[in-house]
């Protein structure tokens, strides 16, 4: 009895013991997550304002060759001096994961189809699409381009040495919460998963594709109605490059164009392309800037994300002095400065995704015909691991195009036969990209810049660019394939030789400009270029709505600052509103009560997004359901074709130019002709239904800020208590100020170039330095950040140079 | 230095004894330092270790060993979780009080870690003082 007794609490304990050390579900190890000694608890750090100032640390870490002088300021920024580039690498590598290492390693698991080994098969879908894309494919390739630069590859290899320093060096109890949380362990950093984190921007900013949508709306309404409604250049635009730019080069030949060619379409398109997602940069020449040298702005819009995806850094070592944003899981500054130059990027909306429907020999599907020959398919196995579950085994096959992404059933026009479309990707291309950051991060000068842009392919970026000397300049930027024209707008023809990509755009060739009459240039993702140059980038570009703005107001901008365009940054002017919401409010011609108050408001309205304004929530709504009205009858998904509306563009001249169209009526209801200001009419009664029933009766419920509700989230799904909900800020999507629901100014940076000390940069983004929820640092530029104001940026010269800024240094020795 | 006292005494006297005795013995020391020890490089799991040896070696009752080694470690835990609460400000532990069901209260959050010290020391406890019964 008294053996079983024993027995019996012997395996309570134990059962205990065991029970609270390891998750459940979501739930992390209760016991080692809440003990004071190695749980959650021990990740909590003190002000930093309480910490005593230079408290001189000592590391040591293997591999270093000389010792690195790192200086914190009051922001957690650090700032390196080391001896030689590899020690600048492996300290940068180390520094980033002391502060950042969860979100590093999750980001790249994430870029890797790895999240199900993490939290188990509600990630395996995602997991799935990153490596039928060929994710880990394209990394590494990229990785055996980037091995190819000395440089690049010094930077990589230093790089994850300092990683992994950091993380051999770290004890259970001193891994980032989120490990605990999750209960899981950091895993060894290499060379590969920095490849993958960069391919993993190409992800962000480059896959989007409306190739599948296009080719079912060409299949359902025709080729002359399809270019008609989805034409291949704005009516209203302000390209990047300025109208009347003469080239300097002697253009190739086109290819000819491929056959005519009409897909199948597909069911399962990709998603369309994030509408948040793009960015502003402008430079202004010294002829328009108080100092009478130039300045330079950037604020990349990307997803807004706690961890930040920016670490703010400065490195230097000899031959380089360079601060600025770095993404954490790649070496060098991406957005920054030096002494002499500033540079900045935002995206271009390049076609460098296109999809090849591809013919299969057999169901066996080993071969598939091209060029009149059966050619032989690859294949490539990708193993899931799956927490708790057995390894999902998916095998992708490959054509020379790329992977077959998507495999259609039964439905194409010969029985038994699969077809699939193939995808042809600029991100599985070698690459150089680190090889360009290296350089820029030392450039001088402009010709610096242009052969440091050399070695970058993907994703093409908007590069603006302005130097101490005086010069401005961007170039459109990328790794683009010399296509006929419209090549790519929709789907090709996976056996026609004359679709594949034969050759590029050569580099000096991409879309450019240096110091233009106007005194500015200025990108905002809209079209790269007017008609007249000579090769086809793409068909679709974002809206023209921030660039025009943009450049409205630099060029009336006369005796510019820092100031002005930090102000200009912060812009929540309503170009849409400008553009349509005349003509919507002479639709509504007899409104209702309901409808005169809300058309008083508008009246009323100056067209700015402001956070407190009731009137850009209504506008912002009712434009959605006006589209909307006009559109989904024709234009709308089923579950059997997706496609997608014609552009807001499109909708204002079909509004302005043939109001009597037929695209107004429904075809939906029969035996009634709906007219456009039917449609008005009865899209803003849906608008104010739809607002009373999320807010209530009008008040200030309804105010702009309120209504759209920025969230920065946590990178895990639903931590809404490591997130910043509800953050009060105007703006939105087509405004300068692109903050939208979840997207907004990841970075923002205003340098002013200059001389010596007369150099001046300020910057902030919304977030922190620090990665942990637990420290003060973690969301402390926030605020900062959505009151529209900057961080003056600390550039130091030298180790020696003193500032009352730095708080805390720390040697990192051998 | 705490033998148990067999003398008679008023009870309110035996039940402050009992507290005192509770909080001061030596073994709700012994599982208090030794667990305090190796928590600092072994997993905290080893608090059902530390109690258990302690309890192994100088519990005189089922009873008294599954009590001290809760209150012992419920002690230890508490301590040390409200030190990283006030020192900091809680900056942690008000995140994660809002993820944990425990309604955002932090007073929860550190009485619920404590006890989850204090219950695994309360059976590793006891399993020590059972344990030595076979070894009579």
């Amino acid at each position: 009895m008294n053996f079983l007794k024993t027995l019996l609490t012997l395996s309570v304990t134990i059962v205990l013991c065991y029970a609270l050390n390891r998750t459940w579900g979501v739930v992390p190890p209760i016991g080692k997550f809440l003990s004071p000694f190695e749980g959650f608890w021990v990740n909590a750090e003190a002000s930093y304002k309480d910490a005593p100032t230079m408290n001189e640390d000592k590391l040591q870490i293997p591999n270093l060759q000389g010792e690195v002088t790192v200086l914190y300021d009051e922001n957690g920024v650090p700032h390196v001096f080391a001896q030689n580039d590899h020690d600048l690498y492996l300290a940068q590598g180390y520094l980033t994961a002391k502060d950042r290492l969860w979100q590093m390693e999750f980001q790249t698991h994430f870029a890797a189809g790895r999240i199900s080994e993490i939290v188990g098969d509600k990630a395996l879908e995602s997991d799935r699409y990153q490596r039928r894309m060929g994710a880990v494919y394209g990394a590494e390739k990229s990785l055996s381009g980037m091995n190819e630069n000395p440089q690049a590859k010094l930077s990589l290899d230093a790089y994850s040495e300092g990683v992994n320093a950091y993380i051999n060096s770290l004890s259970p109890r001193e891994y980032p919460v989120e490990y605990k949380l999750l209960g899981y362990a950091p895993e060894a950093w290499s060379p590969l998963k920095s490849a993958l984190f960069l391919k993993n921007m190409s992800f962000v900013l480059a896959s989007g594709t409306d190739d599948l949508r296009m080719t079912n709306i060409l299949r359902k309404y025709g080729k002359e109605v399809t270019e008609d409604l989805f034409p291949n250049y704005p009516s209203k635009e302000s390209p990047i490059i300025p109208e009347g730019t003469k080239i300097d080069f002697q253009p190739l030949p086109l290819p000819p164009a491929p056959h005519d060619f009409t897909g199948i379409g597909s069911m399962n398109p990709q998603p369309e392309r994030d509408k948040g997602i793009g960015s502003n940069n402008w430079a202004v020449s010294g002829s328009k800037s108080a100092t009478g040298l130039p300045l330079l702005a950037n604020d990349p819009h990307l997803t807004l994300s706690l961890p930040s995806i920016w670490y703010q850094m400065q490195l230097v070592s000899p031959g380089i002095n360079v601060y600025g944003s770095t993404m954490p899981g790649s070496p060098s500054v991406i957005i920054g400065f030096n002494q002499d130059v500033a540079w900045g990027v935002t995206n271009v909306g390049a076609d460098i995704i296109d999809w090849y429907q591809v013919k299969f020999r057999d169901k066996s599907m080993n071969e598939y015909w091209h060029d009149g020959k059966w050619k032989k398919i690859s294949k490539r196995i990708e193993v899931i691991k799956v927490k708790g579950k057995p390894d999902v085994i998916d095998t992708v096959l490959y054509t020379h195009h790329g992977p077959v992404v998507y495999l259609e059933g039964q439905k194409p026009f010969k029985k038994n036969i699969p077809v699939g479309h193939a995808l042809r990707w600029i991100a599985h291309e070698k690459s150089q990209e680190l090889a360009a950051f290296y350089l820029l991060n030392r450039a001088k000068n402009y010709d610096d810049y242009v052969k440091a842009l050399g070695y970058y392919s993907a994703p093409a970026q908007n590069f603006v660019f302005a130097s101490n000397q005086g010069d401005i300049a961007l170039w459109v930027n990328g790794k683009f394939p010399l296509k006929a024209k419209e090549q790519g707008k929709y789907i090709l023809d996976g056996t026609d030789n004359s679709a594949d990509w034969k050759s590029f755009i050569p580099a000096l060739q991409n879309p450019h400009v240096k110091n233009p009459p106007r005194g500015f240039v200025s990108s905002a993702n809209q079209s790269s270029v007017d008609p007249s140059y000579p090769y086809y980038i793409n068909w679709e570009f974002a809206p023209s709505e921030r660039g025009r703005r943009i450049n409205e107001r630099l060029t009336s901008m006369t005796k510019a600052t820092v100031d002005s365009l930090r102000m200009l940054q912060n812009d929540n002017y309503n170009l849409k509103a400008r553009d349509m919401l005349p003509l919507m409010l002479e639709l509504v011609k007899t409104p209702t009560k309901a409808q005169a108050e809300a058309l008083t408001k508008l009246k009323s309205w100056n067209k700015v997004n402001a956070p407190d304004e009731i009137a850009p929530t209504i506008f912002e709504t009712w434009a959605d359901y006006l589209r909307e009205a006009i559109w989904h009858d024709d234009f709308g998904s089923d579950e059997n074709i997706v496609l997608k509306y014609p552009s807001f563009d499109r909708t204002l001249t079909l509004m302005q130019k043939d109001p009597k169209s037929k695209w107004f009526d429904d075809v939906l209801t029969k035996n009634k002709v709906e007219t456009l200001e039917g449609l008005a009419g009865s899209s803003l009664t849906a608008t104010l239904d739809s607002l009373v029933k999320k807010h209530g009766k009008m008040s200030e419920k309804w105010n702009w800020s309120d209504h759209k509700s920025t969230d920065i989230r946590h990178l895990i799904p639903g931590m809404n208590a490591l997130s910043k909900m509800d953050v009060k800020i105007g703006g939105g999507s087509g405004i300068v100020n692109a903050t939208t629901e979840r997207t907004g100014p990841s970075w923002r940076m205003v340098v002013q170039l200059g001389k010596d000390k007369a150099l001046k940069a300020y910057g902030v983004y919304p977030g922190g330095q620090s990665g942990n929820p637990g420290s003060p640092l973690y969301d402390n530029m926030v605020e900062t950040w959505r009151k529209g104001e900057l961080n003056e940026l600390l550039y130091l010269r030298s180790k020696e140079e003193t500032s009352p800024r730095i708080k805390k240094s720390l040697k990192l020795v051998k | 230095m705490n033998q148990r006292t067999h003398t008679p005494a008023p009870v309110q006297q035996e039940s402050q004894h009992k507290l005192s005795d509770l909080f001061l013995s030596s073994l709700t020391w012994a599982i208090f330092i030794s667990a305090l020890i190796t928590q600092f490089f072994l997993p905290w799991w080893t608090i059902a270790l530390c109690s258990g040896i302690s309890s192994f070696f100088l519990a005189k009752s089922g009873g008294e060993a599954f009590m001290k080694g809760l209150v012992s470690a419920f002690l230890l835990w508490l301590i040390f979780a409200l030190y990283y609460h006030l020192s900091t400000d809680g900056i942690l532990s008000q995140k994660i009080a809002n993820i944990l069901p425990v309604n955002g209260r932090t007073t929860v959050l550190i009485i619920l870690s404590a006890f989850i010290g204090g219950l695994v020391a309360a059976w590793g406890s006891l399993s020590g003082y059972l344990l030595r019964k076979h070894f009579k």
